[in-house]
Order: C-alpha cells, then structure tokens, then sequence
C-alpha cells in the first residue's frame, strides 16, 4: 500500500488527479461499484479463470494483520504478487486444495463504494464488504474494509491492488482459504 | 473396554487404558474432563514456552502471551531480566494489560486503578486511607508470577509449577536443534520481530502435536501445492527419503532431514533459496564461522522439531500451539528471523507468509485435516487411533533415540508415552517404552 | 497536585511527539522562550500540563529506582483520600 492510499484509507482529503492522467478518462463510482460487484461474483462462485484475469501484472493482493505494519518484514493473512496469485489458483484448480474441498458456499455484499481519488494510472476505491461463508464445520461471518485499485486497460478495467483489512484481522481467524 | 469417562474427573487407571503401545483412545481428544486434567497436569506443570527475548528488546517493554488459556504478560525489567505475570489484577481479578504489546514499567489496572510494577509488586491504590494508608497496601497482593521461568537460547519458557525438572532437563536433546537453530545466524541469535498470525482450529490441540513431526501426510495433504510449485519436499517424506523421525525423549520428536539436505549438499538448499538470491547472508556466514562450517551449517539447514508441549520449529518458521478447550486450539505463527541476516530474513517472511495462517498455502489444509479429524473422532466407532505404523522397524540411533523412517509414527508413540508420564506421575508400572524415556538422561 | 496551566500558551516550542502507552498519553513539548528552554509535558487524558527546567529533569535523571515506584502509586498526589490522612506521605529514603 503506497501512503497515499494510506492516507486515504485513514481518512485524510483525496489527492486529486496528477499530471500524468491527462489522458485517461476518470473512472466513476459507478463504474467501479460494477466491477466490485463483478469481482464479488465471481470470487462468491468460484469462477477462478475468471477472477485472475481481472489482475495487472503488477498485482498485490493483500489482507494485512496489523495495516501499518512493512509487509515485507512482518507477517501478513496474505501478500501475493502476480506470480503468488497464479499459484493460489493453481491450487485451487488441482482439486486437492483440501481446505476449499469441497469449496466453501459464499455470498458477499459490497457496499459503501467511494472513489477516493487517483494515483498514477490507478484510481483508488474504497469499500465495505461481508461475506457469509458456509462448510461443514458451521457458517462463518467475514467483514473487513477493502482498498482496490483500479486501471482502465484495452481489456476492460483490471485492478492493480486489493486489500483487505479484516476488522478481526489480528486476532485468531479459522481458516480462510476462499477469495476474500 | 468401558472407555466412556462422563463428566466425571478421569483416573489415571482410566487414562492407562486410553493409551496403548499401539493406539490411542477417541475420547482422549474429546472429553472436556481429560482436557481439565491435561490443563491441570501438563499446561499448569510442565515447562511451556512463552515467548522469545527479543519480542521484548529494552527494559519496559512488555507484550501478552499465553500458556494454554491463561493470560500472560511477558515484561522486561530496568536490570533486562524477563519476568512473566498473570494478565490478573490482585483487587477484583480484572485483565490489567489491554495492549498485546507496548512499552510501560508499571501498569495501571483501568477499573479502580491499582497499579503494579512490571515485576508484579504492587506500588500503589487510589484512596489508600481506605486500607489504612501505604502501610495497609503491605497486606495486600500483587500480581501473580509464574513460579518459574527459563531462557534457552533466547526462547522463554515458564512453568506454572513451583517445583519440577529444570528447564534444561525438560529440553533435553531439544537443547541442540535450538542451538543449531540460533547457529544459522551469523551472530549466533534467533530473532521474532515478524509479529504472529493465529490461526485457529476446531480441533484438540494433541491433533496438531501429532501432526508437526507427522512425515506420512504431507503427500497427501499437501500434494496440491508440491505439484503445482515443483517443489521437492514431499520426497523427503517419501519411503525412499533418508530422513528419520526421531523420538528424543521428553514427549519432543523431530523429522531429521539433515540426512538428505547433506545429500543435496548446496548451501540453503533446505531453504530453497540459492546462494545467488543472499550473497550478503552466506559471505557473512562464512566470513564468521569459516568456509567449511559456514557452508555445513547452511547445508545442514534447520530443524524441524515438536518441542512438547507447544513450540514448533519447522525450518522457517515457529509455532505455538495454545489449547483453549478440548476442541479449539490456537497456533500463533511467525516467520523465524536470524539476527544480522536482513536480505534472508525479507525472502523467509515472504516465503513463511505464502504458507502459513488462515489463508496459507500449506497450513489451511494442515488445519481442514486437523477440524475433520476432530469430527471424526467425534464418531462412536471404532473408538481407537492407530499408532503402529513403523512400530516393528524401530531402531535405536548412536546417542540412544528410538528412530523410524521418514514416515514412521515414532514420534506420537513417544509423544503418548511422555504423556501419560505427566497425566499419571506415579504409575504402579513402568511407563511403556521406558527406553524413550531415559534417553533423555 | 499542583499543575501550571495556560500562563503562556503563546511561547513557541517544538513539538517532540506523544509518548503514549495504554495506561497514559502525554504530549511533550520543548518550548524555547523567555530566558531560557523548558520542556511542557501535557496529560492528554485530562486537563494537566507540568513545565520542567533542566535542573527538575537533571534530577529526574538522578533520582533512584525506589523514588520512581513511589511516584507511581496513584495515592501519594492525584488520588488521595481529601482530610483522611496525612497531607502528604514522606517519600521514602533514597
């Protein structure tokens, strides 16, 4: 997470688009709700191709425990880059991910979409999201405040950065072996 | 057999019966009333570790631990000495520290404000006249210490029992892979400065001690992953592999794999890090312990041991295991960091990071194991474990220690002899495979 | 107790941060003015502030262990029981 997008995650006023964005059209809130929404989707029903194509190369895919914390020196839920990413798929897709055997029933609600400002090429969207997911073992509740990323690409919008900050992100957890 | 204990305290007759050379019973990881008495006779009595010195660098500094479901707090006092207090006030009982870590030498409890030395003496209470002024306060208590704490290497262990064996003979062997462990810093020192992801399990904490020197499940259990990132390590537990399980005495096991990193024969092979990607790390290594003992250290590699009851070290990273009731138990994980070795330290928290925790690579299908096999057990029948494979080609090594083959199940066998050493102190027999046992000694 | 406040709010200082912990957050404040440096340490959980001179934190240095466990027990100033003791209780020999 760049300070920028830091700060605005804690809050503090949204910088307005720089130099070099001149020729990008902004993205809107209501663009990028649509492709929360559909990211949302296809996570809640594990269509996985599908997700990872709508990574940059440059992907960080992140759920900090502690959010200020370097997570290059600190332990983090998840800190996938690009490549990390293809393997967390892959294994999913070996159907021998015996935590997501057989995968977990989920349904998420996205709320709470804000457009906080751009950043380079990125436009950074923050949101609200619960996630209700069901095994064997009993229903669990998931919540957390996500920062995406956004970059308009040839392809479509594809998001650079995700992050999830749990609101129980630094105390015990079960098992999260789902797409947050 | 009548295995049903009921709500009712277990015997150590009854226990005898649960554990067998060559299985175990069901309800061992099933019984609210075993659990109290294991509580009672292996958490609040044996030697458990806590924590590392180097979470609480500079005197004050203080950070929250756990021995089973009991609050610590583990403090640093203005002399450097660590102390480890019940997270307990003396007045009305309220958790005195909030933080899980911070930097205080004293703390103040936040309901009548009762304030205490980060020793536990009790320095003061508002409106004293009320116990008859600072005289009256010599009455009353402070906060509870754990009876005994012990530093091995940097590691903090306490036990909440005033007598028992010393540290060192309830680390026996153990003692050497810590220091192997501490010898892959060129300084000599392990550092846990990563922080701790915890993890949590729908599953009896013997579950997880079982399964850490379990060298017969990562292929299954882990083949997912071994597959798809073309890494070798599910040959080491393969019948093939040279490695061995070794029982070292004190309920602690381990999976010796150095056999087979000395087949390897590459520095930081174990590691799967090649030489190239720290060159700083491995000159330092040799610039400080020589060419030749540098490069068999880094050879070598770490060990990957069950320090009974909780601390787990599997090369790259620590765990502890904290029980909170018969079937939830929690690991507290981290990265482990080797003084004076950044660029080695920045690569293992990624690596540590990709595989460990709730959405880890690895450790989430460890912990799907770990819940449905508390589900399993759950079930009426049959009512046993097996524990009997490798029993019949079990050798005993040049120091002493039964040893098995990679996937043998030595290390539960001696896991459950030890066991029931401490939930049955005073059998009216002799523990079976007492060999065990006494090459600890 | 007796604490200074707002007799100059205006003296410029640099402020050096907020050292906080669970159980207190201070501000502290090196104020250069008047004739001479003073260091202004605010109690952000209540309304106190104390101004200390090179010589008070010279001693504060010099002080003994056994005085700093003293000052901590909440009953010698900020919580004492008004007209039911003595005014103050003498603190220990060093």
């Amino acid at each position: 997470m760049t300070v920028a997008a830091q700060q605005i995650v804690d809050g503090t006023p949204a910088p307005t688009a720089g130099n070099d964005t001149g020729t990008v059209t902004p993205i809107g809130v209501d663009e990028a709700a649509q492709f929360l929404y559909r990211e949302a989707r296809l996570a809640d029903a594990h269509e996985l191709d599908a997700w990872e194509a709508l990574w940059t190369d440059d992907a960080l895919y992140y759920v900090p425990i502690d959010d200020t914390a370097d997570p290059m020196t600190s332990m983090s839920i998840i800190f996938d880059n690009r490549g990390r990413i293809a393997t967390r798929i892959k294994q999913l897709h070996t159907g021998r991910r015996h935590a997501q055997r057989p995968p977990s029933r989920l349904c998420r609600t996205v709320g709470n979409v804000e457009v906080l400002g751009v950043e380079g090429t990125d436009t950074v969207v923050t949101s609200v999201v619960q996630i209700v997911e069901s095994r064997e073992r009993g229903t669990r509740f998931w919540a957390g405040r996500v920062t995406h990323k956004l970059r308009r690409t040839d392809d479509g919008l594809r998001m650079s950065t995700k992050k999830v900050v749990l609101v129980d992100s630094d105390r015990p957890l079960l098992s999260l072996s789902f797409l947050v | 057999m009548t295995t049903t204990l009921g709500s009712s305290r277990p015997t150590p007759e009854g226990l005898r019966g649960l554990v067998q050379p060559d299985r175990v019973h069901g309800s061992l990881y099933t019984d609210p009333a075993i659990f109290a008495a294991e509580l009672e006779r292996i958490w609040y009595s044996t030697w458990v570790y806590v924590g590392h010195v180097s979470e609480i660098p500079r005197p004050k500094d203080y950070v929250r631990k756990t021995i089973g479901p009991q609050q610590i707090v583990m403090t640093r006092d203005t002399d450097g000495g660590v102390h480890l207090l019940q997270n307990r006030c003396a007045h009305r009982g309220n958790l005195v520290c909030e933080a899980d870590r911070g930097h205080s030498g004293s703390f103040r409890c936040p309901y009548h404000g009762w304030t205490f030395s980060n020793t536990g003496d009790l320095l003061g209470a508002p409106f004293n006249q009320g116990y008859g002024g600072r005289e009256g306060l010599k009455e009353l208590g402070g906060l509870a210490t754990v009876p005994r704490v012990g530093i091995y290497r940097g590691f903090v262990f306490g036990s909440l029992a005033a007598e028992g064996p010393t540290l060192e003979e309830h680390l026996g062997a153990a003692a050497e892979r810590l220091d192997r462990l501490a010898r892959l810093s060129p300084e000599g020192e392990v550092e846990l400065t990563a922080g701790f992801v915890q993890h949590e399990v729908e599953a009896n904490w013997k579950m997880l001690v079982e399964n850490e020197t379990d060298g017969y499940h990562p292929q299954f259990v882990h083949s997912s992953i071994f597959s798809i990132s073309g890494s070798s390590i599910g040959d080491l537990y393969s019948d093939k592999s040279t490695a061995v399980t070794r029982a070292l005495g004190g309920g602690h096991s381990e999976n010796d794999l150095a056999p087979e990193f000395r087949r390897l024969g590459v520095p930081m092979g174990w590691a799967g890090t090649p030489e190239s990607k720290i060159p700083d790390y491995v000159a330092q290594m040799r610039d400080v312990y020589g060419t030749e003992t540098g490069d068999e250290i880094m050879i070598n590699g770490s060990p990957h041991i069950m320090i009974f009851p909780n601390l787990f070290v599997a090369e790259i990273q620590l765990f502890s295991i904290q029980p909170l009731a018969v079937n939830r138990t929690v690991q507290h994980v981290t990265a482990i960091q080797f003084k004076g070795a950044p660029d080695l330290n920045r690569r293992l928290v990624t690596q540590c990071v990709g595989s460990v925790g709730p959405a880890g690579m690895l450790l989430a299908d460890d912990a799907e194991m770990y819940e449905r096999n508390q589900r399993g057990v759950e079930q009426l029948r049959p009512e046993w474990l097996d524990l009997r494979r490798g029993l019949g080609r079990e050798t005993t090594d040049d120091d002493g220690y039964t040893i098995g083959t990679a996937t043998d199940e030595t290390s539960m066998r001696s896991m459950w002899s030890h066991y029931l050493t401490l939930m049955d102190p005073q059998p009216a027999t002799a523990p079976q495979e007492s060999t065990v046992e006494g090459a600890q000694a | 107790m007796t604490v200074a406040k707002g007799d100059d709010e205006a003296t410029p200082g640099i402020e050096l941060g907020v050292v906080a912990s669970e159980f207190a957050t201070v501000k502290v404040t090196l104020e250069q003015g008047g004739s001479g440096a003073r260091l202004r340490v605010e109690d952000l959980r209540a309304d106190a502030v104390r101004y200390l001179d090179a010589l008070e934190l010279e001693s504060l240095v010099w002080a003994p262990e056994d005085w700093w466990r003293r000052l901590l027990d909440p009953s010698l100033h900020r919580w004492r029981d008004a007209g039911r003791g003595p005014e103050i209780e003498s603190l220990p020999p060093g």
